[in-house]
């Protein structure tokens, strides 16, 4: 290949900061992110393929069906291409996108959203209802700016590994990294079930108690009883409930929403269960 | 009328930057609520729809193209119908949420919409490619978005306009105190769909122990969310610290 067809640092940048700006604008369900994927290689293959059959043959190459993780993998897999369209590795450009798309949606998916985006938000809403401005303040700073720099460093990385990306990414780390992520979010999601999820029941019942040999009727809280059995029962029994729901019965996750919404709304309409117990004044 | 533009285009830059930059994940409802807030000149009554909704969508992502309910438009329309009543704030919220949450449910009727319609414009840049011709393939990328737009946007002018109207200000003051307390309890309960969600898609049989972790530092030693997360990040730093290790060991 000649000298003169070489990829510059502008072709680079102008290909990430396509992919940065509008990669999935125009995801459809026919072949999802195709053609976001070949406008942001687009100023590579232009530079790599002056003869226009040649161009042409290499964008419908990159119009094929694509579908990744906008985050973790996305600029990943589009530094890579570069990188062998560079050394003219056609066809293994394309075969590096059908090996990587699949497993990196997995891993990116999960990472950002499951557990990354599930802790920032829940703090950052929990934050906000309690009035404070820095709730949406730091979800904004939090997301900005690591997602920015992970997205821009993997494009560099990817380019720069070529076609030893495949051998890097096999050597365990992103597998740590995925199972450390887990962990985090196992760990946090237990300490945010009981604090996010709210319901204590405002039931009582009356017993009779003999004090001194005199009988007095005495009014108990149910909510007591439960606390004293474990700390916030209901909101666990709650969450278990929606979670044998989709785990087992596999409704529909509109459906899902919908019933515990109705649930809430008739329980909290008869006044049974609340929230949380009207404060008492001292 | 400006405030309904307004808001239109916020859905619109909302739906953008979902696709696009995901710069402030301007499609999480915590987010939509507290700009539209902002545009309606009540960020307080924005900010606590948006979280109250926020709380009702953690974990529900769109894992693979899949559809999910449109909270962001959600979260936008309901802030706008409650911030053109009088109510106090806990019943604005109420309000919010009742509106809000059904939008959102039905609002992902529509979604399968923006998603489907995009592939007549894909068939189009087919055609470019066929002619080497990057500049329409750029305009046919860019043009893809329209349907991803129009079906937020439209749902949402249509709620605005109706809020400037008056109609729900006489639709609140039937609204019995029941639904107030329903909606309050409603809003605390569906967070429960997110984490057992989120559970579903965790390895919960091998981890089962974990949980009970965060459980014990919160129910018994009152540690806040902020202190779990970073006590969570160290135990996950050690994990992957020792996994290293044994991996390196295997190879010698």
């Amino acid at each position: 290949m000649s000298t003169e067809n070489a990829v510059t640092r502008a072709d680079l940048n102008r290909a990430f900061w396509r992919y940065f700006w509008s990669f999935q604008i125009s995801w459809n369900y026919e072949r999802m992110q195709a053609l976001g994927f070949c406008y942001a290689i687009e100023p590579v293959l232009r530079r790599l393929n002056p003869d226009p059959a040649d161009y042409s043959t290499a964008l419908k190459r990159h119009l094929q069906f694509f579908n990744t993780s906008p985050f973790i993998g996305g600029p990943l897999v589009l530094g890579a291409a570069v990188a062998m369209e560079e050394a003219g590795a056609k066809s293994s450009a394309h075969s590096l996108k059908v090996a990587l798309m699949g497993p990196l949606a997995g891993v990116g998916d999960t990472i950002t959203f499951a557990l990354y985006n599930s802790i920032i938000f829940t703090i950052g809403a929990s934050w906000a209802l309690q009035g404070s401005i820095f709730g949406p303040i730091f979800t904004a700073v939090m997301v900005l700016v690591p997602y920015f720099a992970v997205r821009r460093w993997q494009f560099v990385w990817a380019y720069q590994q070529g076609s030893k990306l495949a051998a890097r990414l096999a050597t365990g780390a992103l597998t740590r990294l995925t199972e450390g992520a887990t962990v985090l979010g196992l760990i946090v999601l237990g300490g945010f079930i009981p604090s996010i999820v709210k319901i204590v029941t405002t039931l009582t019942y009356r017993q009779q108690v003999d004090v001194q040999g005199t009988s007095t009727v005495q009014e108990i809280k149910v909510q007591e009883q439960l606390d004293a059995v474990l700390p916030f029962l209901l909101p666990v029994l709650v969450t278990a409930g929606t979670y044998l729901l989709i785990k087992k019965f596999r409704l529909k996750l509109v459906w899902i929403i919908s019933i515990v919404a109705a649930i809430g709304l008739l329980l909290g309409w008869l006044g049974w269960f609340a929230p949380a117990l009207p404060e008492v004044p001292k | 009328m400006l405030v309904a533009i307004l808001l239109t285009l916020l859905s619109i830059a909302c739906i953008y930057d979902a696709l696009g930059p995901n710069l402030i994940f301007a499609n999480r409802p915590l987010i939509g609520g507290t700009l539209a807030g902002l545009i309606v000149g009540q960020p307080v009554l924005g900010m606590a729809i948006g979280a109250t909704l926020e709380l009702t969508a953690l974990g529900v992502y769109t894992y693979g193209g899949a559809t999910i309910p449109d909270y962001q438009t959600g979260a936008i329309v309901g802030t706008a119908l409650a911030a053109s009543t009088t109510a106090p704030l806990s019943e604005q919220v109420a309000l919010g949420l009742g509106v809000g949450l059904p939008a959102a449910l039905l609002l992902a009727a529509l979604d399968p919409i923006g998603r489907f319609l995009p592939a007549f414009w894909l068939h189009r840049a087919d055609r470019y490619a066929d002619e080497g011709n990057a500049r329409g393939i750029a305009l046919m990328h860019w043009t893809a978005f329209t349907p991803w737009a129009a079906v937020r946007a439209i749902p949402t002018f249509l709620a605005a306009w109706a809020a400037s109207t008056g109609v729900v200000q006489k639709i609140t003051q039937s609204i019995p105190e029941g639904f107030t307390t329903g909606m309050a309890l409603a809003g605390s309960l569906l967070p429960a769909v997110g984490f057992g969600l989120l559970l579903t898609v965790m390895p919960l049989r091998q981890y089962w122990y974990l949980p009970i972790l965060g459980y014990v530092l919160f129910a018994y030693l009152k540690v806040p969310l902020f202190g779990i997360a970073l006590f969570g990040l160290a135990i996950a730093g050690m994990y992957m610290a020792l996994r290293k290790r044994e991996e390196t060991a295997d190879v010698h």
